[in-house]
């Protein structure tokens, strides 16, 4: 398929580096969305497939219709939201000033750097139980819970932000004339605030992962206990439905951050 | 005319350059009177920097002039930059004094504007922004602050791109950027690290032949480091060689070609061959002594 019919394309062009039209790249989105449902349609018709547990896209566009007239999938939704915005709020609150600290000076680094490294490898889930035992399997459990996981790209991102303050950046600037506050209010500020933004984002797409895991053990409302819900009464359904919403709603966060980012970031895009 | 003729020894060694340069000086069509008896601006004496057990830098004594243009030229290793860094403040020297207008450098400061050779500005600032920012630190508001940005960008022909951001911009049109925000902060001495080593040679020759013209207008103190010896040889009043391991001053070597000068007039391949020379003897006592 070339881009162009009768141009041969350019070597430097293959693979990732070509550019790609939006019109094209709608298409292709279309393309492969629609040919997905298709399949699914047909699998499920022809009854190649037990309907129960992989039920038509007709089924599930209709049990959405009605979780959506009953409002039980608005609900569900925000208090899903509700949960990752307080838990991403935490986890921010906590990360950015330890990582600025930590970024800055050599010996808070050295004395949080191991803790840190220890507590990585623990994924979220792992503290769930523990959780339950410590906050009840009320919100602050799953708001805690949803905090960890979003903390470390956070912290992680704001301490390589404010490590990585180019030096010549800092040199300049003390050549015109700048003293030690000014270096850090005009170069490294604006220096780590690209990487505060990414470790935001990525922190963000993180909580949101947790969070379902969390709702799926202990909850009474939430996209992760309608998904869970429905698995007691046999409604793959509304299993499908509360995954494609859990599937847009993150594709839309996520839109919606790096479009932030992008405003944030004007100098970097353009 | 004796406005050449430099206050400065390096190790005790100071060359002219061949009978036909210096001859070239009594016809001299642009003189300086500035610089004829001109105060010291820079004044090193027994400068040495060391980092840990490395010696970058071995003993360097010189004077350099108000108003004039020092080229610092060698190759990589030759301890140009760490002294250019050592005059601008960013490293301290292990031993010996570096005096700028009589004062001693112990950290960075405003009166010595820097062009680093990776341009160096802030890539979340506009040109304008960038130019503004000495000013900025200075207190200077308002429309004073447009007043300078405008000036700045029209003396490095940068009008129309006052509202770009860095990353938009070509590598000679980001030096240009960096030269006026050095500027603009009104200093004395302006300090220059290879600014156009990353540059295409026809930029290249292109901004050199607008830095010189700078030079007569602001009449500030420049150093320039660089590697090439037709760059030096093309700018500079004087040219101090040096070498390398350990960093030494070898020679400092006075340039009298009137200006504006030929790239391709005799004078300028004369001077070429005698620095040439002195590299060439320098490479061949290298390798007879670590063979």
């Amino acid at each position: 398929m070339s881009a162009v019919a009768g141009r041969p394309r350019r070597r430097a062009e293959v693979f990732g580096v070509q550019q790609i039209s939006t019109t094209r790249r709608m298409v292709l989105a279309m393309v492969s969305v629609s040919a997905v449902i298709v399949l699914w349609t047909a699998l499920s018709e022809t009854g190649l497939v037990n309907r129960v547990l992989v039920p038509s896209p007709s089924d599930v566009m209709h049990a959405g219709l009605a979780a959506v007239r009953d409002g039980s999938l608005l609900r569900n939704t925000i208090a899903s939201l509700l949960r990752v915005l307080e838990g991403f709020a935490l986890a921010m609150v906590i990360a950015l000033p330890l990582g600025v600290l930590m970024g800055v000076s050599t010996a808070v680094r050295g004395l949080v750097e191991p803790l840190i490294e220890l507590l990585r490898p623990i994924p979220p889930i792992a503290f769930i139980p523990l959780a339950i035992l410590w906050f009840g399997i009320g919100e602050i459990s799953k708001v805690t819970i949803i905090a960890y996981g979003a903390f470390f790209p956070i912290f992680v991102n704001t301490m390589a932000g404010f490590r990585d303050v180019d030096r010549v950046h800092i040199r300049a600037a003390q050549a015109l004339g700048a003293g030690r506050y000014e270096i850090f209010r005009d170069v490294v500020l604006p220096s780590a605030f690209p990487q505060m933004v990414t470790g935001a984002r990525l922190g963000m797409g993180l909580a949101f992962i947790v969070l379902v895991a969390a709702e799926l053990v202990a909850a009474s409302e939430g996209l992760g206990y309608l998904i869970n819900d429905a698995r007691f009464s046999f409604r793959t359904d509304q299993i499908f439905v509360g995954m494609i919403t859990i599937g847009v709603l993150g594709l839309v966060l996520n839109k919606m951050l790096l479009e932030a980012e992008r405003r944030l970031l004007r100098w970097k895009f353009q | 005319m004796s406005d050449a003729t430099g206050t400065a020894t390096a190790g005790g060694a100071e060359k002219e350059g061949s009978a036909g340069i210096t001859r070239l000086a009594d016809v001299d069509a642009h003189p300086h009177p500035m610089r004829s008896q001109a105060p010291v601006s820079i004044h090193i004496t027994g400068t040495e920097v060391r980092y840990g057990d490395h010696l970058a830098l071995a003993r360097v004594d010189l004077d350099v002039q108000i108003g004039e243009f020092v080229c610092l030229l060698g190759p990589s290793g030759c301890g140009k930059t760490t002294l250019l860094n050592a005059i601008a403040g960013f490293v301290e020297p292990s031993a010996g004094i570096i005096e700028v207008n009589g004062a001693e450098v112990r950290e960075p400061g405003r009166e010595r504007g820097v062009v680093f050779q990776e341009y160096a500005l802030f890539p979340w600032l506009t040109v304008e922004r960038n130019i503004q920012y000495g000013p900025k630190l200075r207190g200077v508001r308002g429309a004073e602050l447009k007043t300078i940005s405008d000036k700045y960008c029209a003396l490095v022909g940068l009008q129309g791109a006052a509202q770009r951001y860095p990353n938009q911009l070509s590598g000679g049109m980001r030096q240009r950027v960096a030269i006026a925000r050095a500027l603009a902060n009104r200093p004395q001495i302006l300090l220059m690290d290879e600014p156009f080593g990353a540059l295409d040679a026809m930029t290249r020759q292109t901004l050199q032949e607008e830095l010189l013209k700078i030079w007569e207008i602001e009449r500030l103190t420049f150093v320039f480091v660089t590697h090439s010896i037709a760059e030096a040889v093309f700018l500079a009043d004087r040219i101090v060689v040096m070498t390398a391991h350990p960093g030494t001053v070898k020679e400092v070597i006075v340039n009298r070609a009137p200006r504006p000068r030929s790239r391709t007039s005799e004078e300028h391949f004369e001077m070429y061959r005698l620095i040439d020379t002195l590299f060439q003897e320098e490479a061949a006592r290298a390798a007879a002594a670590h063979p």
